[in-house]
């Protein structure tokens, strides 16, 4: 799709989409600061190693029509087949549009959800508008955004059991999903958020979401996402968030699927204390790219950040890791550690990871390290002298790699749901098989 | 403590100590650049045909090259046509045949420099290529060479002696297209040395060149060639000093090695060029070109650089891994202080079955330099159970600087094994303390933390360099802590 077709579709949007005339000239300053730059290519030292193309050259349609009662009806029985908790707190989505007949807004204990269509520009967050300088994919989501979550805290709220966000697809072919999801924390909130993305069929579509978030003194947020997507999907997401004193985030992704998948992760840590742990999982074979890219700023003294992904690349498969950790000027007391780990299944799989750091005061402790290799014979040795077939003694190599980021899981059952999905997703390796 | 404090402060004040010119008579290509000073150049060196013709080449192509700005540095904008191109010291036209028709200012040069020409080519048996300026005006050991059958010349005589091998070299492992500096260096390189080693010969002595700028305003723009044929085995040390200036000074050099079935080579350098003043006035921009390729089956290229000097580096030392079984190294410690800024590192390109590499780089930054480790890993899909482990550490001293590391890995291979780590951290309190305790001063300590710090490269030094290394590194940190 080249930015004539985007245009016309912007025009054509701008008058459907409501909203006040600031609303609208948000949104048309948007579309122009990604116009002016357009889809960024590979010669971008950002996008070095994905290739946008698949998206850019995609005929693509960004105003889905809302869900009939019938795909309702099968997102539902989908989602009580997966074993979802049907008391949950939840917002359900389904190809990019609310659905509030899946979807149960309880306001527990000062703790509101909220689709976004719903929320009158007022109950907007500062931030909500918060410009996305050099994320030239979050500019294109605030240019069309229309639906999506706003979840907010009162001080000192907490969850009881986590709120979960299921993001749905159809399988209908090039749909634009463009959803935003909004965190407004208060001090010494405590919430812990599920996002889930599925494919009811696989269909050729892009997923592009923007998260925000802004977390108080004090507060903690634990963001779990499990990105299922079936093999066509195009994925692509920045989190954003900005921690004041003390306050905690943590984030575990586990992306499974989708043909192109771009996580990128913005975070300033900007109070004394606080602390990002982020971990992630992905899989990518059978052509898959996936690619995490981190930005971790940290701006005040005595912060700390984590990060921690693993990456299994199987037949084709492409996996990216871009993790940068800025320590500014006089923020001494850091503490700020990098891994990436890599297991590499087969033949013409690719993994390029470039864990960087750039540090401008002295007090600190930075740390990265970064593995690429495949199954290790020795431990296949041992598996294999004790009885077990060749592809077993893979697997449970392969998903033993896994679970050293499943484990950091805090809740059982998601864990276990998680677990299952990964076990169920992991590559084949027909070319090894072939190899042995 | 106070006279401690006194002596750190005068440490600190102490002017850059090899900052002197000699005032010789020089022979200058008016500055600017166009394909006439390029056929001057040519024709002053009688170089054949194919070589004028391959500086125009690369001339051409530099012509629609940009700047690179990628690395993590700022530099202030270069008036290519402001450089004199081409400087020789008059006394070309008769060449001395001893050192004893050396120019005695030189001499004097290198005696201030702390390089007895003589002396140390008599008791050190290591031959001196001594590069002043452009042209090549000593050499000696020249015999005890030539006796292994090991070529080790100034590039120009190389033109002129062995065009055949310049001609199948030359270019082949930088091509003359490769990066704007590399493509500049092509265009109007003045000199530099050229080394062949014979198949199985084991080059008698370590081969070394002392490269000095001298004349204000003009780029020096060295080409180093070795050629290490199959079996063979070489060491050649590179150490550089520079006069003190304001204006800052263009150093495009290229160097290009290639290693043949079963040959070793071992390149080591010493990098002190001027680097500006406490200011950050003046100083020298070091963007090098330096890259070896493992041709054959076997082989090997280790680099190891102990980079003190320059307002800016630019330098990436690299191995092309395409023999099978073939090994790369790369030894570094790079250090930033005041105004430094330093982007270096190395690329390892695995292409062979079973090759290895190694990677050791130690960032030092202090005051307010800005150092930056940025290395390349790719590992081909041809490169069966390649290997690779990268270890790069940064130490901070003070809060102003800046340690920045930037790796690139890329991993095509299943059976490849990549390992990367890397750590930042300061000197710490209890460290020092420690140090303290048992009667060391503040400085000592500093410098034995510092020096243990780099002890992993050092110990890949020739022992005359190790030595002038660690004394270079304490006296590039005076008063940087404290």
């Amino acid at each position: 799709m080249n930015t004539e077709a985007l245009s016309r579709q912007f025009t054509a949007e701008l008058d459907r989409l409501s909203g006040s005339a600031e609303t609208a000239a948000r949104r048309a300053a948007a579309f122009d600061a990604f116009s002016a730059t357009g889809f960024p290519t590979r010669r971008d030292e950002q996008w070095r190693y994905t290739d946008l193309r698949p998206i850019s050259t995609a005929e693509l349609d960004f105003a889905p029509a809302s869900p009939s009662a019938e795909l309702v009806s099968r997102v539902s029985e989908s989602l009580e087949r997966s074993g979802f908790d049907a008391t949950a707190s939840r917002l359900v989505f389904v190809d990019g549009s609310y659905c509030e007949a899946l979807s149960r807004t309880t306001d527990a204990a000062g703790i509101s959800i909220a689709s976004l269509a719903s929320c009158s520009e007022a109950d907007l967050p500062a931030h909500a508008h918060a410009p996305l300088d050099g994320h030239p994919l979050a500019t294109l989501n605030a240019a069309f955004a229309r639906e999506g979550a706003l979840i907010a805290a009162e001080a000192g709220a907490r969850t009881a059991a986590p709120i979960e966000l299921v993001f749905a697809a159809s399988g209908h072919s090039g749909i634009a999903a463009q959803p935003r999801i909004l965190i407004d924390l208060g001090h010494g909130a405590d919430v812990t958020l599920v996002q889930h993305l599925l494919d009811l069929e696989p269909a050729r579509g892009w997923f592009n979401a923007v998260t925000q978030i802004v977390q108080p003194p004090g507060s903690q947020l634990t963001l779990y996402r499990l990105q299922d997507h079936a093999e066509h999907q195009f994925h692509t997401a920045l989190t954003r968030a900005e921690l004041a004193e003390d306050a905690k985030l943590i984030c575990g992704y586990f992306d499974l699927g989708g043909r192109l998948v771009r996580n990128d992760f913005d975070i300033r840590l900007k109070g004394a204390g606080a602390d990002a742990d982020l971990y992630g999982l992905f899989l990518a074979s059978s052509g898959q790219h996936t690619d995490n890219h981190i930005r971790m700023d940290h701006i005040a003294p005595g912060t700390r950040s984590a990060e921690a992904f693993r990456g299994i690349i199987g037949d084709r498969g492409h996996g990216v890791f871009n993790g940068k950790v800025v320590v500014h000027r006089d923020a001494q007391h850091i503490d700020a550690r990098q891994s990436s780990d890599n297991l590499l299944l087969a033949d013409n799989a690719e993994i390029d990871t470039k864990p960087e750091l750039e540090i401008y005061a002295d007090d600190v402790k930075c740390s990265h390290g970064a593995t690429i290799g495949e199954l290790d014979d020795e431990q296949m040795f041992y598996l294999r002298a004790r009885g077990l077939a060749d592809d077993e003694a893979r697997n449970l190599l392969t998903f033993a790699f896994a679970n050293t980021i499943l484990e950091r899981i805090a809740l059982p059952e998601l864990r276990e749901r998680i677990a299952e999905r990964v076990a169920a997703r992991l590559p084949n390796d027909e070319t090894a098989d072939k190899m042995r | 403590m106070a006279t401690e404090q006194k002596e750190i402060t005068d440490l600190v004040k102490r002017k850059y100590e090899h900052g002197f010119v000699t005032d010789i008579e020089q022979e200058f290509v008016p500055p600017g650049l166009d394909e006439g000073v390029i056929r001057l150049i040519s024709q002053k060196k009688g170089e054949p045909e194919f070589m004028t013709e391959w500086r125009l080449k690369a001339y051409r192509h530099w012509l629609t090259m940009k700047e690179p700005d990628w690395a993590h540095v700022r530099i202030n904008p270069i008036d290519y046509q402001a450089i004199s191109y081409y400087a020789a010291p008059k006394s070309q036209e008769d060449a001395p045949k001893s050192l004893d028709e050396v120019d005695p200012k030189l001499l004097e040069t290198y005696d201030k420099l702390g390089i007895p020409l003589h002396e140390r080519a008599r008791l050190a048996g290591v031959a001196v290529d001594a590069v002043f300026d452009s042209v090549s005006v000593a050499t000696t050991f020249k015999e005890k060479l030539a006796e292994a059958g090991v070529i080790f010349c100034s590039f120009s005589d190389a033109v002129k002696s062995h065009p055949e091998l310049v001609r199948k070299y030359l270019g082949s492992v930088v091509p003359h297209r490769d990066n704007f500096f590399a493509a500049l260096n092509s265009a109007v390189f003045s000199d530099g040395s050229f080394v062949y080693v014979p198949k199985g010969v084991r080059c008698p002595m370590e081969l070394s060149t002392y490269f000095r700028i001298n004349a204000a305003n003009t780029g020096q723009f060295e080409r180093t060639l070795i050629v290490a044929d199959e079996g063979s085995h070489v060491s050649y040390l590179e150490g550089c000093t520079a006069p003190m200036r304001d204006e800052n000074q263009l150093h495009a050099a290229v160097v290009e090695l290639v290693a043949l079935e079963g040959a070793e080579i071992k390149y080591s350098t010493v990098q002190n060029w001027y680097p500006g003043d406490e200011q950050g006035v003046g100083g020298i921009y070091n963007f090098v070109t330096k890259r070896g390729e493992c041709r054959g089956a076997n082989s090997k290229i280790s680099w190891t650089q102990v980079e003190t000097g320059s307002a800016i580096t630019w330098k990436y030392p690299s191995c092309v891994l395409r023999g099978e079984n073939s090994v790369g190294e790369f030894y570094s410690v790079a250090v930033a202080n005041n105004y430094q800024q330093a982007d270096t590192g190395t690329k390892m390109i695995h292409i062979g079955a079973n090759t290895r590499s190694t990677i050791i780089s130690k960032g030092i930054s202090a005051g307010h330099g800005q150092n930056a480790y940025r290395g390349l890993v790719r590992v081909l899909p041809t490169a069966r159970s390649a290997r690779n482990y990268t270890q790069c550490d940064s130490l901070l001293l003070g809060d102003k600087c800046g340690a920045h590391t930037f790796p690139y890995i890329e991993s095509r291979e299943r059976s490849a094994r990549v390992e990367h780590e890397a750590t930042t951290s300061k000197i710490s309190e209890d460290q020092l303390f420690y140090c303290r305790q048992r009667g060391l001063s503040e400085e000592d300590a500093v410098n034995m933390i510092v020096n243990g710090f780099c002890r992993e490269v050092f110990k890949e030094l020739p022992m005359e360099f190790a030595v002038e290394a660690q004394n270079l590194l304490n006296v590039t940190l005076e008063g940087a802590v404290g």
